[in-house]
């Protein structure tokens, strides 16, 4: 199978590039995930919770272990056995954010569209950073702004600032602009997006002039939010062959408007093997701005809740002023082992993607999925891979269904932020998966598509692509109003 | 044999006036008259509770603080019956860990009260989950829970009553939000959004949370499994340990007042409500129990009888002289009823998932 993917690169290379690069036998898949796919009728809460089916006992033991620990919530007591939090963060558990491990959902807003400040247990947070063309010209990485890093951490313990209790570095507030988009028939739809602030920085201070003034204020600080993406099939994803991803960046789809980038970005697991160059594909993260599994889910550890572990053990506000004043308070040694960290890991890399519901097969379905490939959706949202080899033996050699190519897009001004990610501009973001899309309101009733969660349907989210996409959008907004149902009833299927 | 039980169903339970299958009056009527009625009963019960705070803090009486505590009492055990079916606005809207995050954080709670800060609803509300809730009212109302489940009401200071009251405001918030959600409005930000009620009762493969009624009976059942695992593998054995030397008291859920076997029984009673469709000894239509007698009925009585057996294994880890949880993991009999309820709980899980779960799947 492997071989035939290969050659239908080769024989893809030699096609006129406008042509439909797939049959259309993907809409008729069902086990999206290989053969550990979670199979069911129907989508329920714990869809998205199932083990990958054809691990042996030993590793759904271990895959327990690990969801134990991705539930557990951290405490900033250093007297008690859970401690780890903070001492800043953006919330307590994994599972906070990730709910029931799909995407995350926005906070509600005050009556009348009103401000409203990031709260507790919020699944959205801003990543910040300065442009810096030195920077820019190595890897690209992100240049933490000075005084902060490259998160800003809403949320802090209770002794971290004193006139401003539980506030970490800056608070976070939240509104919606809203918009209207009208199809070529008349149709109007009511679109939306959240807009931040940041109030209340620790660095506040007046200047010359009588002005408030924080670095976080300055021009050349750029701000990112970033909703929780869903855990299913991270380490199909992860057995995907580099060279596969490569090849379709190699593809010729310019009368699409379509150039799909790889994203090559710092490497944790390189960098303490002592590798010389210490940069890999990025695979997850919306910019694809990590590496692994591993990268990604023990840098949110430190990020995200502070709970700092052997690959990533500095505070994540270490080296700030704003530490300085807790430092003596903050226990040195790392706040979770090896073990629970790698178990941790493990289980965020053998969820189960769920299979389709039973109607896959529905004549409005099918249909709606052969639009799909003809509006030219499937040139980023890639239906079919087969994995290679990898560590855990049930992920090796699966035919899935992911619906990405893991690449970079270009997706426009309105999805844009501005802010540059290793290889990944202000306007790029890699091709979210769509296995599970249609379990999304299943899983979390509130939880939003895009990179801030700003769609709550999937016509939102497909109205908002732009850029390299802007063929395929308009396309699919061209369509009669039943056949964008069609469409859209497809992706509820996956 | 199928076609006369839904017969007698239907006539047994004329209460839950819609005609379709069982399976849809089932979810009727767990929804309507376990589910709603146990929000509603959280949600009027924080709001005595605040009533007792408030009246506490007005008249500072030995009678006063235990009309507190037992208002407390009151509104856990709605809550602690809920969790069964912790789906829906529950957990969209986050009101789960606003209400019941555990840990508390004792240090920064001391530290909130002696920082001299104005205490109010809006300061609470901007503290961390883990300094408001159910557990902090407890810690404010029954002390450490070290030697004793009360405190002297000449122990509470001013800033210790702004809390209290700050926190009880913000719980019966919370509740009454939980109960809208699912009556009126499931999304405080989309208008045109039913109650989750609506949502749940009505599957079908547009309906953006349940494509059908089979997917409804299966969340009924995984919630129910979701809970058994909670309460035996979470909530008593983690505290509980591998032996007396590794009881660890602090992972213990409701210690300050002592309440953590009632939390647990009252998890497993939500389990039989479900199961049974009734709530507070009222029967009002078919629950779970009817769709899998329709084809067992000696499985049907069986799970009930030992859904009953498991919180009656819970009571009895009390003994006869009402040991608290967080005492009993400290005692050899202790440890082991404690062994045999959590033994029970895990076999009742076994039987749930090996012959309950399939029938809906």
């Amino acid at each position: 199978m492997k071989i035939s993917l290969f050659l239908t690169f080769i024989f893809l290379s030699l096609t006129s590039q406008a042509e439909i690069i797939f049959d259309d036998s993907f809409v008729r898949q069902r086990n999206l995930g290989g053969d550990g796919t979670y199979v069911a009728n129907f989508g329920t809460t714990v869809s998205f919770k199932q083990p990958v089916t054809t691990m042996p006992p030993e590793l759904q033991e271990k895959h327990i272990v690990g969801d134990g620990l991705f539930e557990k919530n951290f405490s900033d007591d250093p007297t008690r056995s859970d401690y780890g939090l903070g001492p800043a963060y953006n919330n307590i558990s994994c599972a906070s954010c990730h709910i029931r491990d799909g995407r995350g959902s926005l906070p509600v807003i005050s009556a009348n569209n009103a401000w409203t400040k990031l709260g507790q247990n919020e699944a959205i947070f801003l990543r910040i950073s300065v442009e810096s063309y030195v920077s820019k010209n190595l890897h690209g990485e992100p240049t933490a702004v000075p005084g902060y890093s490259t998160q800003l951490f809403h949320l802090g313990s209770y002794h971290l600032r004193q006139n401003s209790p539980n506030t970490g570095q800056a608070e976070v507030w939240m509104k919606y602009e809203y918009s209207t988009f009208t199809y070529p028939d008349g149709q109007v739809v009511k679109i939306k997006k959240p807009i931040f602030q940041i109030r209340n920085p620790y660095d506040l201070s007046t200047d010359e002039s009588g002005n408030s003034t924080s670095r976080l204020f300055q021009d050349d600080v750029r701000t990112s939010p970033r909703m929780t993406p869903p855990m299913i099939g991270l380490g199909l994803l992860e057995a995907i062959e580099q060279d596969d991803i490569i090849a379709l960046a190699n593809r010729d789809l310019s009368a699409w408007g379509v150039h799909g980038r790889p994203n090559w970005v710092y490497d944790i697991e390189k960098q303490k093997n002592n590798f010389v160059d210490v940069y890999s594909l990025g695979r997850f993260g919306l910019k694809a701005n990590t590496p692994s599994v591993l990268h990604q889910a023990l840098g949110a550890f430190r990020g995200d809740m502070g709970v700092t572990n052997s690959f990533f053990p500095d505070e994540s506000i270490a080296g700030t002023p704003l530490i300085e004043k807790i430092l003596p308070s903050l226990k040195k040694e790392v706040n979770i082992n090896d073990e629970d960290a790698l178990d941790t890991v493990f289980y965020s890399q053998t969820l189960a993607v769920p299979s389709r519901r039973k109607e896959y097969l529905e004549a409005d379905i099918v249909a709606g999925g052969k639009n799909f490939k003809n509006v030219g959706c499937t040139n980023c949202h890639q239906p079919e891979f087969i994995t290679g080899k990898h560590s855990i033996e049930a992920l090796s050699f699966q035919r899935i269904a992911p619906y990405t190519d893991l690449l970079l897009h270009d997706m426009g001004e309105g999805l844009a932020d501005n802010r540059r990610d290793f290889q990944a501009s202000g306007r790029d973001w890699k091709t979210r998966a769509l296995w599970g899309i249609g379990l999304t309101k299943t899983i979390n009733a509130r939880g939003g598509f895009l990179h801030d969660g700003r769609a709550a349907t999937i016509e939102e989210a497909i109205l908002w692509h732009g850029g390299e996409a802007q063929i395929s959008r308009d396309k699919f907004a061209s369509l009669p109003a039943n056949e964008r149902a069609q469409v859209i009833k497809f992706i509820n299927s996956l | 044999m199928k076609i006369m039980n839904l017969v007698l169903s239907t006539l047994l339970f004329g209460a839950v006036a819609s005609a379709g299958t069982l399976e849809k009056q089932v979810i009727e009527n767990v929804s309507k008259n376990v589910i709603l009625q146990t929000y509603k009963d959280l949600s009027d019960r924080s709001a005595d509770l605040l009533t007792a705070v408030k009246q506490l803090e007005g008249n500072r009486t030995q009678a006063n603080l235990l009309n507190a505590q037992n208002a407390w009492v009151a509104a856990r055990a709605p809550w602690e019956a809920s969790e069964s079916f912790l789906y829906g606005p529950v957990d969209s809207l986050g009101i789960d860990p606003m209400i019941d995050t555990w840990p508390l954080s004792r240090i920064d709670l001391d530290s909130v009260l002696h920082s001299g800060n104005t205490i109010n609803s809006d300061f609470v509300r901007n503290l961390g989950v883990n300094l408001q809730g159910f557990h902090t009212l407890e810690y404010l109302l029954f002390g450490d829970g070290i030697h004793t489940n009360t405190k002297e009401v000449s122990s509470f200071t001013q800033a210790q009553f702004d809390y209290l009251i700050a926190t009880a405001v913000l719980q019966a918030e919370y509740t009454h939000k939980l109960h809208y959600a699912w009556t009126t409005q499931a999304d405080p930000d989309d208008a045109s959004q039913p109650g989750f009620i609506d949502v749940i009762s009505k599957p079908g493969f547009d309906n953006p949370i349940y494509s059908s009624e089979q997917a409804v009976m299966f969340e009924f059942v995984n919630g129910i499994l979701g809970i058994l695992d909670e309460v035996a593998n979470g909530k008593m054995s983690d505290p509980l340990g591998g032996d007396i030397a590794h009881a660890n008291v602090e992972l213990v859920e409701s210690p300050y007042s002592w309440n953590s076997l009632l939390d647990f029984e009252d998890n497993i009673r939500s389990v039989y409500n479900v199961y049974t469709g009734s709530y507070g000894g009222s029967k009002k239509g078919p629950g779970l129990k009817e769709v899998i007698a329709q084809t067992n009925p000696e499985l049907a009585n069986r799970v009930e009888a030992r859904i009953l057996q498991a919180m009656g294994k819970i009571k009895a880890i009390a003994g006869d002289n009402n040991t608290p949880f967080n005492k009993a993991i400290l005692d050899a009999q202790g440890r082991v009823l404690t062994t045999e309820a959590i033994n029970d709980l895990n076999g009742l899980f076994q039987l749930v998932e090996s012959e309950v779960l399939p029938i809906f799947q």
